[in-house]
């Protein structure tokens, strides 16, 4: 073997470039961060032939003397780090002193720069990292960089760029995402010299936001401001019904630096757990802001990708302000039908009820609510010519019954009417009234100036799912005359062992029987006329699929509610079900007391609109 | 194939098919009635794979032949028709005409070859048993039905068999939440495999139109068929395969706790007390203590109530839970003013005899809280 030698810097900035600038839009992006760290106010990009031909940044921030521009194209020089500390408290952009050595080794590369209180600038002229000229020139204050013929000596990497449109489209990309976080810089880009993106600084937030999302979805987004911890995060995300089948349209920001990171991406997904379908991406741009120490941002060669030393802190944060975002915006959109959005009922106060006290009978009553009476009417075929009944035997009888009609007298009707407070008859049904049902499993509504349609299956799903969901409610379990048994693969069945107490708190009792045998002795009194087991089977495909380790304690409440919206599927009425006009409107007015009335629990909207106008524009009564 | 026949006589015969041929299946024509005319009868032929009916009445035939017809287009014809006597005539091939003089119909029949076959039982040996009595079996047990995509046996059919030293048969259905019992006395020599034998609860509701109190009706079991006969007319139900579950731990009421109690107003309770029940909260409380049982409902969006019953009650306090329309459908098919409730712990069924109904025995069980 050869011996050891140090690279030439020649080389070891080539092989520098590799990582940092990887394709035009690298460069690019290493280039307006360092003009941003000059504190420039107004940036300039222009673009030729997708960067493959000229890269051009020119700035108005502080400029460089003549001797730290020579400084600047060495590697490892920077002004931006002085002390081991600083690098555990990043502030700029820029900190290795990497960028500017690492695009001169691979380009034509030219750098004018020029202080304020200087007279003459400074121009530099490096080729494939060769330093060819030095000389003092004229220019206003600022610095200009020019990227000439990239990749001219390293055809390698020239050959991996893909179509000029691609790489431009990536550069724009760069371009509006660093603008989107620096909103107070102006920014201008110019492909083939023609203005293609201009942000004057005193465009608001939106604007930019529109500028890199979609000017078509302004109506989609939600803002979203969070505080907690010291962690804010603010932005916009898309409401569940836009979404993407990519991750593309999800941009991050962390102290206004952009980032990739899939654990947040994951934490924006759990904010709209329930909301949207697998495999769909919501669009969505975060500013996470948080003490500059707790951000490592020294972890990626192209500076992309960040480390925080409280992860879960940030994560959680990063779900509970996309959920916050998305409950605001779902009670905006339906207050216009007229209905009131209410607060999941607590456990009710059982102390209210003075004979339950005195007689200790009903401490452990569940709180379950009215739900809709889709099961058959009761049979009472026999009754009227069997049950030997009379008025007067009724009247006897009466009188071996001690009727317990004092808890109205001695409870104040104010107090028992706050415990049941959302009777059909608190609804404003001014503003919508049922037209029918279509396909016997839709209901079709009219509300103000829209048509709307519901799914009857997601609506009741979520229906009950929230009646579920609420921490006082525990089923009850119907005991079965004959156990059901349930024969499963080892792996199923070390699942099912490890559960047994978590199902038997959703009403299911199951006790092992040998082997990986399972006995099912009860079963929950909502879904008693259901068959039980395909939903025990798809619980626990649920937990195998989440590959959780149902003895994780923390992970407990995920695969619970996975099996709760499991539950839900299978009480939920189904589609082709004839439903009268009482049960439809029973239905609307339970859906729309949900906390989140829009989604089924599976994500799947509930209901879907049409505006009047969009009608009439139809049948061409309006153009 | 040509024939008249008394229109009333036919009517009946068709109205008691229709449950057979309106039951889907996956051939189209076990919605048609087969008819055959021969030797002044016809046959009147219903088969949906499960259920076979089989029926000869008495007709004035003028020639011999078979036809497949839509069974409820038949039914209908026949209730509307005015007349006496209604005329059947095979005009062409597979049209008939129905009807003579000022009314008329050409009905478009299918090709009798594709009908199922009969199944071929042979030297069934009944036995006779009181049809009242007969009749009542049925409805109680068809009174615990089952859902569409059902799957288990014994919940799809109720269970037919002998009690072990005595003259009686029983008959149990259940949906594995309630179950009920029903013993019927016979005289003469009747077998049944010793394991019993499962019909299905689809057969049983239609046994219930066929069997007339006043009609003597013999039973027999042959080649996994349960076969019901009265006079000239015969049903065939296809048994179900598969063993059905030990039901006796659970009517067993030895360790039990009985208590009596009047079952209309019973029926009166629970009847209050499911106004308050909701799809989520189907459970009224039930609390057994000395000399009376307290039962109590509380559904937050309604409200709750309670009802006092007093009874002949010393032992322990129990306190448990059971479905009140389960409670609503097993009161209204017991025979009697008072009923005794056996329970025994929080856990325990709750099993229901009539006092002066000796034959059927029901069990709810109960919820856990
Ligand atoms: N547009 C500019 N205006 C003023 N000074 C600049 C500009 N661009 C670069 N510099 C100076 O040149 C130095 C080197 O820049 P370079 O981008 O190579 O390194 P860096 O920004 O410090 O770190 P990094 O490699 O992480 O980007 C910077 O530290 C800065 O002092
Ligand atoms: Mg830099």
């Amino acid at each position: 073997m050869p011996d050891i030698r140090i690279l030439p810097e020649i080389i070891s900035n080539k092989i520098a470039a590799g990582e940092v600038v990887e394709r035009p839009c690298s460069v690019v992006k290493e280039l307006l961060e360092n003009a941003i760290d000059a504190k420039s106010k107004s940036i300039t990009l222009e673009i030729e032939k997708g960067g493959t031909n000229l890269i051009r940044v020119s700035d108005n921030g502080c400029g460089m003397s003549k001797d730290n521009a020579l400084l600047a194209i060495e590697r490892y020089a920077t002004s931006k780090i002085f002390t081991d500390q600083d690098l555990f408290s990043i502030k700029t952009f820029g900190f290795r002193g990497e960028a500017l050595p690492s695009i001169a080794s691979v380009s034509k590369f030219t750098l004018t720069t020029s202080q304020k209180d200087s007279d003459v600038g400074t121009r530099i002229y490096i080729s494939g990292g060769k330093l060819m000229d030095v000389s003092d020139t004229g220019s206003p204050l600022g610095t200009m960089i020019e990227v000439k013929n990239l990749y001219f000596n390293t055809p390698a990497r020239k050959k991996f760029l893909k179509s000029l449109n691609t790489e431009m489209g990536h550069i724009a990309d760069i371009f509006s995402g660093i603008a989107l976080g620096n909103p107070k810089i102006k920014f201008k880009l110019f492909h083939n010299n023609n203005l293609i993106k201009n942000f004057s600084s005193i465009d608001n937030m939106f604007d930019r936001v529109l500028e890199v999302l979609g000017k078509d979805i302004a109506n989609n987004l939600c803002k979203v401001f969070f505080k907690q911890n010291n962690i804010q995060i603010s932005g916009y995300i898309s409401d569940p019904s836009l979404t993407r089948s990519t991750s593309q349209k999800i941009r991050l920001f962390v102290n206004n630096r952009m980032v990739t990171d899939k654990a947040i991406v994951s934490a924006i997904f759990r904010g709209y757990r329930g909301r949207i379908m697998k495999a769909r991406f919501p669009l969505a741009i975060l500013f996470l802001t948080l003490d500059f120490n707790k951000v490592d941002v020294n972890v990626h060669p192209a500076k992309l990708q960040v480390r925080f030393s409280n992860q879960q802190d940030v994560y959680s944060a990063v779900t509970s302000s996309v959920e916050k975002a998305l409950i605001n915006i779902e009670k905006k959109r339906f207050q216009p039908y007229g209905i009131s959005i209410q607060k999941p009922r607590q456990k009710i106060d059982e102390s209210l009820f003075e004979w339950n006290k005195e007689k200790n009978i009903s401490q452990n009553i569940s709180v379950c609510e009215d739900e809709l009476k889709f099961d058959l009417p009761l049979k009472d075929t026999f009754s009227k010519n069997k049950t030997k009944f009379n008025a007067e035997n009724h009247y006897e009888f009466n009188k071996n019954i001690k009727s317990s009609r004092k808890i109205s007298k001695q409870n104040n009707p104010e107090k028992l009417k706050s415990l049941f407070p959302s009777s059909l008859s608190d609804f404003d049904t001014s503003n919508f009234s049922i037209i029918g049902q279509v396909f016997a499993t839709y209901i079709i509504l009219e509300s103000n100036n829209n048509i709307i349609l519901i799914d009857q299956h997601a609506a009741h799903e979520r229906i009950i799912y929230e009646k579920l969901k609420k921490s006082s409610f525990s089923p009850c379990s119907q005991s079965l005359v004959v156990p059901e048994t349930l024969e499963l693969g080892l792996k199923e069945a070390d699942i099912i062992e490890n559960i047994i107490p978590e199902l038997l708190s959703l009403g299911i009792e199951i006790e092992p029987f040998g082997n990986t045998t399972f006995i099912i002795k009860a079963i929950p009194a909502i879904i008693d006329n259901k068959e039980i087991k395909p939903l025990i089977y798809e619980m626990i495909e649920k937990i195998i699929e989440l590959r959780i380790n149902p003895k994780h304690a923390a992970l407990k409440p995920e695969w619970l509610d996975k099996c709760l919206i499991l539950m839900s599927c299978h009480s939920a009425l189904r589609g082709n079900h004839i439903l009268n006009h009482t049960q439809m409107e029973k239905l609307f007015y339970d859906l729309e007391k949900c906390e989140n009335p829009n989604y089924c629990p599976h994500g799947r909207p509930t209901k879907i609109k049409w505006e009047k106008a969009e009608i009439e524009k139809l049948f061409k009564r309006i153009m | 194939m040509k024939f008249s026949i008394n229109r009333k006589k036919l009517y009946k015969a068709l109205s008691q098919i229709q449950g057979i041929t309106n039951n889907k299946t996956n051939l189209a024509i076990t919605s048609d009635v087969l008819i055959s005319s021969k030797n002044s009868k016809i046959t009147v032929f219903a088969n949906n794979l499960e259920t076979v009916f089989e029926g000869t009445y008495d007709a004035e035939i003028e020639s011999d032949g078979i036809i497949s017809i839509n069974s409820k287009k038949l039914y209908e014809i026949l209730k509307e028709y005015p007349d006496f006597n209604i005329l059947l005539n095979e005009i062409e091939d597979r049209w008939i005409e129905i009807g003579e003089g000022n009314i008329q119909y050409h009905i478009v029949t299918s090709n009798y070859k594709n009908f199922p076959e009969k199944p071929l039982i042979e030297d069934i040996s009944f036995v006779e048993i009181n049809s009242e009595d007969f009749k009542r079996m049925v409805e109680v047990s068809s009174t615990i039905s089952f859902l569409i995509d059902e799957k288990r046996i014994y919940v799809l059919g109720v269970c037919l068999e002998k009690i072990n030293n005595e003259n009686k048969i029983r008959m149990v259905s259940t949906d594995s939440k309630k179950l009920t019992c029903f013993d019927l006395e016979y005289k003469d020599d009747f077998i049944i495999p010793d394991k019993g034998i499962i019909i299905p609860k689809k057969g049983i509701s239609e046994l219930n139109k066929f069997i007339e109190k006043d009609k003597k009706i013999k039973i027999g079991i042959k080649n996994n068929y349960f076969i019901v006969k009265k006079n000239n007319e015969i049903i065939m139900i296809k048994l179900l395969e598969g063993g059905y579950p030990d039901y006796k731990k659970i009517i067993n009421t030895d360790t039990m706790i009985p208590i009596e109690i009047n079952k209309a107003m019973f029926l009166m309770v629970m009847k209050r007390m499911s106004i308050l029940c909701s799809e989520q909260y189907k459970n009224a409380i039930f609390n057994f203590k000395e000399n009376g049982i307290v039962v109590t409902i509380t559904n937050p969006e309604i409200g709750e109530s309670k009802e006092e019953i007093l009874v002949d009650y010393l032992d322990k306090n129990i306190k448990t839970s059971f479905n009140t329309r389960y409670f609503i459908d097993i009161l209204n098919i017991i025979n009697s003013e008072n009923i005794i409730l056996y329970i025994k712990n929080k856990k325990s069924p709750c099993v229901i005899k009539g006092i002066d109904d000796n034959k059927l025995i029901s069990v709810i069980m109960p919820i856990s809280i």
